[in-house]
């Protein structure tokens, strides 16, 4: 008896010994911990809102405004959020052969800031809460707030666009 | 402090329990006390990690101990987004419930479950995060140094033997949960002492205990033979 619940014993405790060493590399972080805005473009059809395609527009965004990114026939775009400011102000260009200043549409975005912890290895992201959205009304009718929690899921649609028609 | 408050109590446990087992040492012989010889060697393959556990227990029943984990120990964090380090001392209180019947007077070896409510005072120090972001660079900030209790429960089972006179070794795995996650929740400990990583909830952690028996044992009794 003795024998045999000491090879039980040894097994075990290798075996714990095993899996407490195989549980404690936790060093390496596979989530991202960046937050984008994400928008949705549509339009109003008389009953309901549409998802609607830009065919070549582009957006300037970043810290100093000067980042661009351009699509073609899209429906949906996404901008990273500012971890340490508390809005968010890009321009769009319907058109990107159009490129008078009047015809832009300036998006400035508010919203409130709260860190939120990830894991040891990931350290924290920002979460966002949306307030407010100002905009010239060039190219956008109206702007909803459609999910005002902005996280590190990129399902949710965070702001709606409708495009005047 | 609250380190020598827990070895004061375990010290006294162990000193009231022998001595209140002296007028019925023939039936409740022994009292264990060891350390865990796992978190002892942690620093081996987690140099992060710190932690000394100790376990003191007492038979109450023929089937049931009193059990009394304490310890302390400490943990950084050093990564490329968070940097902090935290300490804390713990104490877990509960009993123990033993399976098998024993094969002869003194059989000490016997799997058990049993449940523990912990507590632990945790000193986390000032951290310092960095979110490195494509776009907008590296932000880095600070969060201040914090205080703070955690609460637990934990269900532990396992299994021990004595594998030499009054010298007892064995295992024995837990599940436990917080029952104030909410404390932790703003930037727990990266190992907390006694409860597992902090971060995780429920947690799961393992002890390999070395014991000695204190007190006296009673005579084995040879099982005699059927005629």
């Amino acid at each position: 008896m003795f024998r045999r619940r000491g090879a039980a014993l040894w097994l075990a405790s290798i075996t714990t010994l095993v899996i407490a060493l195989s549980c404690n590399n936790n060093k390496v972080c596979l989530i991202p911990n960046t937050t984008s805005l994400h928008v949705q473009l549509s339009r109003w059809n008389g009953t309901a809102f549409v998802d609607t395609l830009m065919a070549q527009g582009r957006v300037f965004h970043g810290p100093q405004g000067n980042i661009m990114s351009t699509w073609q026939n899209t429906t949906r775009f996404t901008l990273p959020m500012p971890p340490e400011f508390d809005s968010l102000r890009f321009l769009i260009q319907a058109d990107t052969l159009d490129i008078i200043p009047e015809h832009q549409e300036v998006v400035t975005v508010y919203f409130n800031r709260n860190l939120r912890f990830v894991s040891g290895s990931c350290g924290y992201f920002t979460e966002y809460t949306l307030n407010k959205v100002q905009y010239t009304g060039y190219i956008l009718d109206t702007v909803y707030i459609a999910t005002p929690k902005v996280t590190t899921d990129v399902n949710p649609t965070h702001l709606r666009f409708v495009l005047k028609s | 402090m609250f380190r020598c408050i827990a070895i004061m109590a375990l010290l006294m446990c162990a000193y009231t329990m022998q001595a209140a087992s002296d007028s019925v040492r023939e039936k409740q012989p022994m009292i264990r006390v060891g350390v865990d010889i796992s978190k002892l060697a942690l620093p081996l393959w987690n140099a992060d990690y710190r932690a000394f556990v100790f376990q003191l227990d007492k038979a109450i029943k023929p089937d049931v101990c009193l059990a009394l984990d304490a310890g302390w120990g400490q943990s950084t964090a050093q990564t490329d987004a968070l940097q902090y380090s935290s300490n804390n001392t713990f104490m877990a209180v509960g009993v123990d419930k033993t399976f098998f019947e024993r094969l002869f007077a003194g059989d000490r070896d016997n799997a058990s479950i049993g449940v523990r409510y912990g507590l632990a005072p945790i000193r986390r120090s000032a951290a310092t995060y960095t979110i490195n972001d494509p776009v907008w660079g590296a932000v880095q900030g600070q969060i201040p140094e914090k205080r703070f209790m955690a609460h637990w429960f934990e269900l532990c089972g396992g299994f021990r033997m004595e594998i030499a006179h009054h010298i007892f070794m064995g295992w024995t795995v837990r599940a436990k949960t917080l029952i104030n996650p909410n404390t932790v929740r703003e930037l727990p400990p990266a190992y907390l002492v006694g409860f597992g990583r902090g971060e995780k909830n429920p947690a799961f952690d393992y002890n390999l205990y070395l014991m000695v028996g204190l007190g006296k044992r009673v005579k084995k009794i040879a099982p005699t033979a059927k005629k």
